[in-house]
C-alpha cells in the first residue's frame, strides 16, 4: 500500500506540465463541441417528452399515477448506469451518451414539470374546464401558460447539469470530453489529460456565468435547440448491429448471481458505506483549513480569493472524474474512491465551510481578539465553535449526497457495490451486471428515502449547493 | 496606566468624526464610569484602546505602550493588558464555560498550546478556571454549555475571561445593560471589588447615573454633539457630579 502510495506520489509528477500544444487545444475541440451538443440533444428530447409527459401528469389524465411512479422510478437510476446501458445497446460513442442523457433528463424534467404543474394555481384552470374543454386541452391551454417562467428557469438549471452529465457519461464510453479524457489515461498521456482537466474547469467555471445570465435574459436557451437538433441528427444511434443489442439485452434478463457473488454483497454494501463515509471525513479534513484560509475575515482578500479558486477546481472537477485519474494513480479499489469523494467534497464544503465562518457574529470573536490571542487561537476559540453548526448540517447533507457517489464511482472501478457492477459489464457477465444495476438503483432509491425522512425529521428544507 | 491626549476617531469616508478631541486618565485601581447617550461614542473609544479603529489624532497610552503605532505581536501582547467586557453576546456560546474562561489565557499561549488545551485540558489548567469562577461565583457551572447559562452568567463569565487575562486595565463596555437592576447593582459591585483587590484600573460605560455614582471614584460624560456642537461637546470629558 505505502508503495502504492509512493508510486502514486510519482505518478503525479507525470500529469505536469499540461500538453498545450495548439494542435491538441484544437483536437480537444471536438470531444468540447461534442460534449456539448450532447447535452443539447439531449435536453431537446427531455423537454419534448418530458413536458407533454408532466402535462398528462399535470392534468391528472388517466394512469397519471403510475405514469408519475415510472418517472420517479428512471429518475433514481444514476446516470453513468443509463450510459454503461447505453453503450452496451447503441455502441461506444457520443450516440451512447446521448441517448444516456435523454432518458435520464425526459424522466428529470418530466418529474420536476409535473410537480411545478400540480403546484399550478388551478382556480383559473376549472374555469377552463366548465367550458367543457377535455382534459388534454385543459393542459394545453390552462397549464403551460401559467408556468412558462418557470419552466425557463427550470431548463436553464437543468442544461447547466446536463453538461457536467454529458462529461460523466463520457466516462464509461459514451463520447465527448469523458471519453477523451479516458483515452488519454489509457494511452498514458498524462500531460493531455491535464489539458481535458484544465479545459472541464473552465466550462464549468463558464457555465456558471452562463447560467447566472441566462437567468436574466432566460429565453436564450432558445438558441440552443437547433444545436440540439444538429446534435441528434448527427449523433442519431445508427443501430447497425442491432442483432447484437438484441441479444446483449436478451442475455441481461433474467437477472441472476452465483451463490459466490450473492455471499459478498454484504461486504460490498459496507464497502460502499465505507467509501461514503470516509470520503466524507477526508473532505472535511481537508475543508476546514481551506475554508479558514478562504474566509475573508480570516486571511486577507487576495489569500482568500486564490484558495477559494482552487476550492473552485475542486468542485468544478465530477467525482467520477476525480475517480478516473485516481484509479490511474492508485490503482482499482475503494481507496480510489474515497479520494474521489474526498477531493470532490472538499471543494464543495470548503466553500460552504468559508460562508459559515464568514457569517459568525462579530462581538463573541472581537472579545477573543480583544484577549491578545493570535489568528489561529480566535479561529479555534471563536470563529470555529460558532460556525460549528452550519458546519455540521453541511457535512451531514454531503454524506447523504456520498452515499450515492460512493455507488456510482464504483462504476469506473474506484470499488464498492459499483464495482462488481463494473467487472461484470467488462467481463459481459450481463445477467450479473442487471443483477448489480437493480441492486444498485435499490440502494439508491433507499438512501434517498432514508435522507427524506431525516430532513423532514430535522426540519431541514433543501440542501445548499 | 491610562492616557488619552487629544484624540480623534473618525471611521472611513465618514464626514464627521466618532471622537474628536477627547483626553483622559485613569490610573491603576481607578474606578472611572462613563455616561452618555447611545452613540456618543463610548463603545468607538474602548474599541479604540484595544487598536481596533486607527487613530486619526491625539494618542493613547496603555502603560506606557503606544496604542496607535503599535502593531502584530507587540499590539497582541497590548491587547493582553487590556481586558473587555462588553454589555452581551461576547462569549462563545458553543464552547464550554472553562473553555470560554481560559480563553482569556490565549495571549500569552502558543497557537498549539491552545489547540492542545480544546481538546485534552489539563488538570492545572482547569484549577486555574475553577478559581476565576469561585472569584466570580459561579465555580459549579465549569463545566457546562455557555450558551445554556442565564445572561447574568454569561456575564460572570466574561469577568472571569478578563481576570484570568491578569490585565492592567479593565475597560466594560455597558456591561450591566441587558441585566435586571438588582443583578446590575451586584455585578458592578463584583467588577469594582475585583479590580480594586488587583489594582487594575476600570474605566466602565454605563446608562445609570445613580449606579456610576454609587460605585465610582470618577463620573464623566461624553456627550453627543451635532455638527456645529461636536467638537465643543468632546473638547474634553465632563466631570459629572
Amino acid at each position: 500500500m505505502t508503495g502504492g502510495l509512493g508510486s502514486a506520489l510519482g505518478l503525479i509528477g507525470a500529469f505536469f506540465p499540461p500538453d498545450l500544444s495548439l494542435s491538441y487545444l484544437g483536437a480537444a475541440l471536438v470531444p468540447v463541441v461534442q460534449t456539448i451538443a450532447m447535452a443539447a440533444g439531449g435536453m431537446l428530447i427531455a423537454c419534448l417528452v418530458g413536458v407533454p409527459l408532466a402535462m398528462v401528469i399535470g392534468a391528472r389524465l388517466p394512469g397519471s399515477g403510475i405514469l408519475y411512479g415510472a418517472l420517479s422510478a428512471v429518475r433514481a437510476v444514476p446516470d453513468l448506469t443509463l450510459a454503461i446501458l447505453c453503450v452496451i445497446v447503441v455502441g461506444l460513442g457520443p450516440a451512447a451518451g446521448m441517448s444516456a442523457l435523454a432518458v435520464f433528463y425526459t424522466a428529470m424534467v418530466g418529474k420536476v414539470f409535473a410537480d411545478l404543474f400540480r403546484a399550478a394555481d388551478w382556480r383559473p384552470l376549472e374555469a377552463l374546464r366548465a367550458t367543457g374543454a377535455s382534459g388534454l386541452s385543459v393542459a394545453l391551454f390552462g397549464l403551460f401558460p401559467l408556468t412558462l417562467n418557470d419552466l425557463i428557469s427550470m431548463g436553464c438549471y437543468s442544461f447547466e447539469c446536463a453538461v457536467r452529465a454529458a462529461v460523466i457519461v463520457g466516462a464509461v464510453g459514451g463520447g465527448g470530453l469523458g471519453t477523451e479524457l479516458v483515452g488519454t489515461l489509457n494511452a498514458f498521456d498524462y500531460h493531455r489529460a491535464t489539458t481535458l482537466i484544465i479545459i472541464l474547469v473552465l466550462i464549468v467555471t463558464a457555465l456558471d456565468s452562463l447560467s447566472w445570465w441566462l437567468r436574466r435574459n432566460p429565453r436564450v436557451i432558445l438558441l440552443f435547440v437547433p444545436l440540439g437538433a444538429a446534435a441528434l441528427w448527427t449523433y442519431r444511434p445508427e443501430m447497425v448491429a442491432l442483432r447484437h443489442a438484441a441479444s446483449a439485452i436478451g442475455a441481461m434478463f433474467p437477472p441472476a448471481l452465483p451463490q459466490g457473488a450473492i455471499n459478498r454483497l454484504p461486504r460490498l454494501f459496507i464497502e460502499t458505506v465505507f467509501i461514503a463515509v470516509a470520503g466524507t471525513a477526508l473532505a472535511a479534513a481537508l475543508a476546514i483549513p481551506l475554508a479558514l484560509a478562504s474566509a475573508r475575515n480570516m486571511v486577507p482578500v487576495p489569500v482568500a480569493s486564490a484558495v477559494r479558486a482552487l476550492l473552485e477546481t475542486l468542485r468544478a472537477v465530477p467525482e467520477v472524474i476525480w475517480g478516473l485519474i485516481l484509479v490511474t494513480l492508485i490503482g482499482v479499489g475503494p481507496i480510489a474512491g474515497v479520494f474521489a469523494l474526498g477531493i470532490h467534497s472538499a471543494g464543495v464544503l470548503g466553500k460552504l465551510y468559508a460562508e459559515s465562518c464568514e457569517n459568525v457574529r462579530l462581538a463573541p470573536v472581537q472579545a477573543i481578539e480583544s484577549t491578545g490571542a493570535g489568528r489561529l487561537a480566535v479561529a479555534f476559540f471563536g470563529i470555529v465553535p460558532l460556525a460549528s453548526g452550519a458546519m455540521a448540517v453541511h457535512t451531514l447533507f454531503r454524506l447523504e449526497w456520498n452515499l450515492r457517489a460512493a455507488t456510482v464511482v464504483g462504476m469506473i472501478g474506484a470499488g464498492g457495490i459499483g464495482q462488481a457492477l463494473y467487472n461484470a459489464q467488462q467481463l459481459f457477465f450481463y445477467d450479473q451486471m442487471m443483477a448489480y444495476v437493480l441492486i444498485t438503483w435499490a440502494m439508491v432509491m433507499l438512501s434517498d428515502a432514508l435522507s427524506a425522512r431525516t430532513r423532514r425529521h430535522f426540519g431541514w428544507a433543501h440542501v445548499i449547493g | 496606566m491610562l492616557e488619552i491626549e487629544n484624540l480623534t476617531v473618525r471611521y472611513g469616508g465618514t464626514a464627521l468624526p466618532a471622537l474628536q478631541g477627547l483626553s483622559l486618565a485613569v490610573e491603576p485601581g481607578e474606578r472611572v464610569a462613563i455616561i452618555g447617550p447611545s452613540g456618543a461614542g463610548k463603545t468607538t473609544l474602548f474599541r479604540a484602546i484595544g487598536g481596533f479603529v486607527p487613530i486619526e489624532s491625539g494618542r493613547i497610552a496603555v502603560a506606557g505602550m503606544d496604542v496607535g503605532s503599535t502593531r502584530g505581536r507587540r499590539l497582541r501582547d497590548l491587547r493582553r493588558r487590556v481586558a473587555m467586557i462588553a454589555q452581551r453576546h461576547d462569549v462563545v456560546e458553543r464552547l464550554r464555560v472553562y473553555q470560554n474562561v481560559m480563553a482569556g489565557a490565549l495571549g500569552r499561549w502558543s497557537a498549539l498550546r491552545a489547540f492542545r488545551f480544546l481538546l485534552w485540558p489539563l488538570g492545572s489548567e482547569l484549577d486555574e478556571a475553577r478559581a476565576a469562577l469561585e472569584r466570580v461565583g459561579i465555580p459549579e457551572k465549569l463545566h457546562d454549555r455557555t450558551g445554556a447559562l442565564s445572561g447574568g452568567q454569561q456575564q460572570r463569565v466574561a469577568i472571569a475571561r478578563a481576570l484570568v487575562q491578569k490585565p492592567v486595565m479593565l475597560l466594560a463596555d455597558e456591561p450591566v445593560a441587558s441585566l435586571d437592576p438588582a443583578l446590575a447593582d451586584h455585578i458592578l459591585s463584583l467588577l469594582c471589588g475585583l479590580t480594586r483587590e488587583a489594582g487594575i484600573g476600570l474605566l466602565c460605560s454605563l446608562h445609570q447615573h445613580d449606579l456610576a455614582r454609587q460605585h465610582f471614584d470618577r463620573v464623566l460624560r461624553l456627550e453627543r454633539g451635532d455638527a456645529a456642537g461636536r467638537a465643543a461637546a468632546n473638547a474634553g470629558l465632563v466631570a459629572a457630579s
